[in-house]
């Protein structure tokens, strides 16, 4: 019923803006919807596009999908600037060589191995060497491809810090451009063997100028940029000079056709080792404001995909290119890390990581159909209509598969939660994980020499006074106390009774401690007494104190605990690796 | 602080009390009267603070205290009993002959404090309550306490 009057509906012209709201607040429940169930948000946004797109109600139809696509680029250009943000040139040093040829080894083995299953196929059920080996280079250049958005995106969500996050951050941020190349020289080599016009060298020149132009264009925005950001001193303009920036390299990319992310991740790349510290704070900027963006960009790649109208044997591809791939990322990472003496836990999850498949191959499944478009396989089925049918059936599953296995790498490395900030760190917690349960009390009836004696004993600003039963009267803090010293014949008057006050708000033990932080800089408190849950409507019994600074110290002490531990662990892989390589010398001589 | 914001010559009394009961009776009395509550009101704060520990400092002097709800303002109220209130439970265990009742609002914590140093500041001194203990009518009191704070 609900579905019939949507099917009346006129979706290919809905309002954009009604669209767009339709894909943010889908996908945000759906997002929220997955993480109860402990799936990485990425596949609620997608799942959400499934529904609302192609494959499901058609709410968001393959029209709108296509007007879209400039914000497509949008997201893509803004994931590659904060890619290129993470790569601080001290990571290429240090990690650069091993990082090159776990790439070369995940992307050529997916290559080859998606590249071969799914020819041999092609070539069974056809019978047709030229379009068997054509559609295996395309399968396999595409399989080679890994998105860096969702996995990224999972890194990100789950907090991860580590030699693992580091090393995929920066291999999927690189395989793009491989995956580029790869696709370049296979379609390029797939149309000559299909009688295509365009010679090799021809070929390799357009590849040039993608990667090459792309860089070379991103660099010189990033210089340009932190020019103006180091005389911009308006803090307020810094998103809105940062957002025009990027765009504007996207822009020229898409127009001159080179590739957005690796554009926009050279003036990452270049903002971070330049200016490290002004450009933390526009990174942190950028990536708040990117939110929505990807969000819509998720959306648009799940209502993309239609899974209606395959025949029965393209199936038998989706299989291959899906366990070839898996096995080429595992095999290939493996062998490219252990060559390079790479840390056992990229040996041993990096390949896990790369599983992930989105925008980028969709988009060269659509090229490929643009290229190779007028070469039949059969009687109504293009060779390029097969390349889009499969890939994105296969993205689809590897897109749905893939962020929980970044999850899992994350985790068995033990890199998840490692880069954690004071507001996770903050929202994580309750008031009764932080007070201090020890705090000095007085009693109602405790003469001014006893208070005088328990300050000095303790290092408190503040002493909660208490009855018998440990329920709170009152505050006292040693602000207030200042009227009362140096009198003798006033201190003889005095007891706690008299200079208690009551608390200006209190906290209970449950209490979330992101609430009770705040209440505290709202009312500009130093302390808040915390007592015990309340039984049958009664107030609770005092169970501790909540002091701001002492809060502020604790939160900092395990955030350094916590980045020292993922240090602890890139430094302890070094030193293995050093040993390795010393024992293999030794085997060696 | 001028103790002449907070005492009328209204609230001095010059009593026969023999009993700390008897003598802090009367004293809420006149002071909850000047400020509009209820004396049992008064009385029963003021004794619940007794409990907790004497006011009675010695020297023949005590200062019950309390804060209180319900007043707006601070204020004082004085007795001289010349035969002395032997159960007060005073500090050097000897009677007491002059009481200084203090009342402040909640909230005024400060003037409360700076209210009971002015006090004591003021009867510290043996001359001074020497004279007070000499006066004969609640104006004479009221006056030696004024005047030696002006002194």
């Amino acid at each position: 019923m609900t579905l019939d009057v949507i099917g009346q509906l006129d979706t290919a012209h809905l309002p954009i803006l009604l669209l767009l709201g339709f894909a943010l607040f889908g996908g945000a429940l759906g997002a929220r919807f997955f993480q109860r169930l402990r799936i990485p948000q990425v596949v609620g946004y997608i799942a959400i596009g499934l529904l609302l797109g192609e494959s499901g109600v058609k709410i968001i139809p393959l029209e709108a999908v296509v007007n879209f696509r400039q914000l497509n680029y949008f997201a893509l250009g803004i994931i590659g600037f904060l890619v290129g943000g993470e790569l601080k040139s001290s990571i290429f040093k240090k990690y650069g060589k091993q990082f090159m040829a776990i790439l070369l080894g995940e992307g050529l083995a997916a290559f080859f191995l998606v590249g071969i299953a799914t020819g041999l196929f092609v070539f069974f059920i056809m019978g047709n060497f030229t379009v068997a080996l054509a559609a295996g280079i395309v399968f396999g250049a595409i399989a080679s491809a890994t998105d860096p958005a969702s996995t990224i995106d999972v890194l990100w969500e789950y907090r991860s810090r580590g030699v693992l996050t580091t090393g995929l951050i920066a291999i999927v941020a690189l395989d793009d451009a491989l995956a580029m190349t790869l696709y370049g020289l296979g379609t390029t080599a797939a149309g000559m063997l299909m009688g295509g016009s365009e010679s090799l060298g021809q070929a390799m020149a357009k590849i040039g100028i993608e990667l090459f132009g792309a860089i070379g264009l991103g660099i010189a925005a990033g210089f340009v940029l932190n020019f103006i950001l180091r005389h911009l001193h308006q803090p307020d303009k810094t998103l809105a000079v940062a957002i025009g920036s990027i765009l504007l390299v996207i822009a020229t990319s898409v127009i001159v056709g080179m590739d957005v992310i690796l554009a926009t991740m050279a003036m990452g790349v270049v903002l971070i080792n330049i200016a490290p510290r002004r450009s933390k704070e526009l990174f942190e900027i950028v990536r708040s404001f990117s939110s929505p963006i990807y969000v819509i960009f998720f959306v648009l790649v799940g209502a993309r995909l239609g899974l209606a109208n395959m025949p029965v044997w393209m199936w038998g591809i989706v299989g291959l290119y899906v366990f070839f791939r898996t096995a080429g990322k595992m095999v290939g990472t493996y062998v490219g890390a252990r060559i390079t003496g790479a840390a056992s836990s990229v040996r041993k999850y990096g390949g896990m990581g790369l599983f992930a498949q989105g925008g980028v191959a969709v988009g060269l499944s659509i090229m490929a159909s643009q290229h190779l478009g007028s070469h039949m396989v059969s009687e109504d089925l293009s060779l390029g209509d097969m390349i889009i049918f499969c890939v994105t059936a296969t993205t689809l599953i590897v897109q749905v598969v893939g962020p929980p296995m970044v999850k899992l790498a994350i985790r068995l490395a033990g890199e998840s939660g490692m880069n954690i900030t004071r507001e996770d760190l903050i929202q994580s917690y309750t008031v009764a994980d932080v007070m201090n349960r020890n705090a000095a009390c007085l009693a109602e009836s405790d003469s001014f020499a006893k208070i005088m004696k328990v300050i000095s004993e303790t290092d408190s600003m503040t002493y909660p006074v208490v009855d018998e039963q440990r329920n709170l009267l009152g505050i006292i803090t040693i602000q207030e106390l200042k009227g009362g010293l140096g009198n003798k014949g006033l201190a003889d008057l005095l007891v706690a009774y008299d200079l208690m006050q009551p608390a200006v708000d209190i906290a209970t033990e449950q209490m979330p401690l992101a609430d009770a932080m705040t209440r505290m800089q709202e009312q500009s408190l130093e302390y808040l007494p915390v007592l015990e849950s309340p039984v049958d409507g009664q107030q609770g019994k005092f169970a501790g104190l909540l002091e701001f600074r002492h809060t502020e110290r604790l939160l900092s002490k395990e955030i350094i605990r916590r980045q020292e531990a993922a240090v602890d662990q890139e430094q302890a892989e070094l030193i293995r690796e050093n040993i390795r390589k010393k024992s293999r010398a030794v085997e060696k001589s | 602080m001028d103790l002449k914001s907070y005492l009328t010559e209204d609230n001095v009394l010059v009593c026969d009390a023999t009993s700390k009961a008897e003598l802090l009776g009367e004293l809420s009395a006149l002071l909850a009267g000047s400020l509009g509550i209820k004396t049992d009101e008064l009385l029963d704060a003021v004794l619940r603070r007794e409990k907790l520990m004497s006011t009675g400092v010695g020297n023949g002097l005590a200062v019950p205290h309390v804060r209180i709800d319900g007043i707006k303002r601070s204020s004082l109220a004085v007795a001289v009993c010349k035969q002395g209130v032997a159960d007060y439970e005073s500090m050097d265990k000897q009677p007491v002959y002059i009481v200084v009742l203090i009342a402040a609002p909640q909230g005024q914590h400060e003037t409360y404090i700076r209210l009971l140093a002015a006090v004591a500041d003021v009867l510290k001194d043996d001359e001074t309550r020497q004279f007070v203990l000499d006066a004969e009518t609640p104006a004479e009191v009221y006056g030696i306490l004024l005047e030696s704070k002006e002194s």
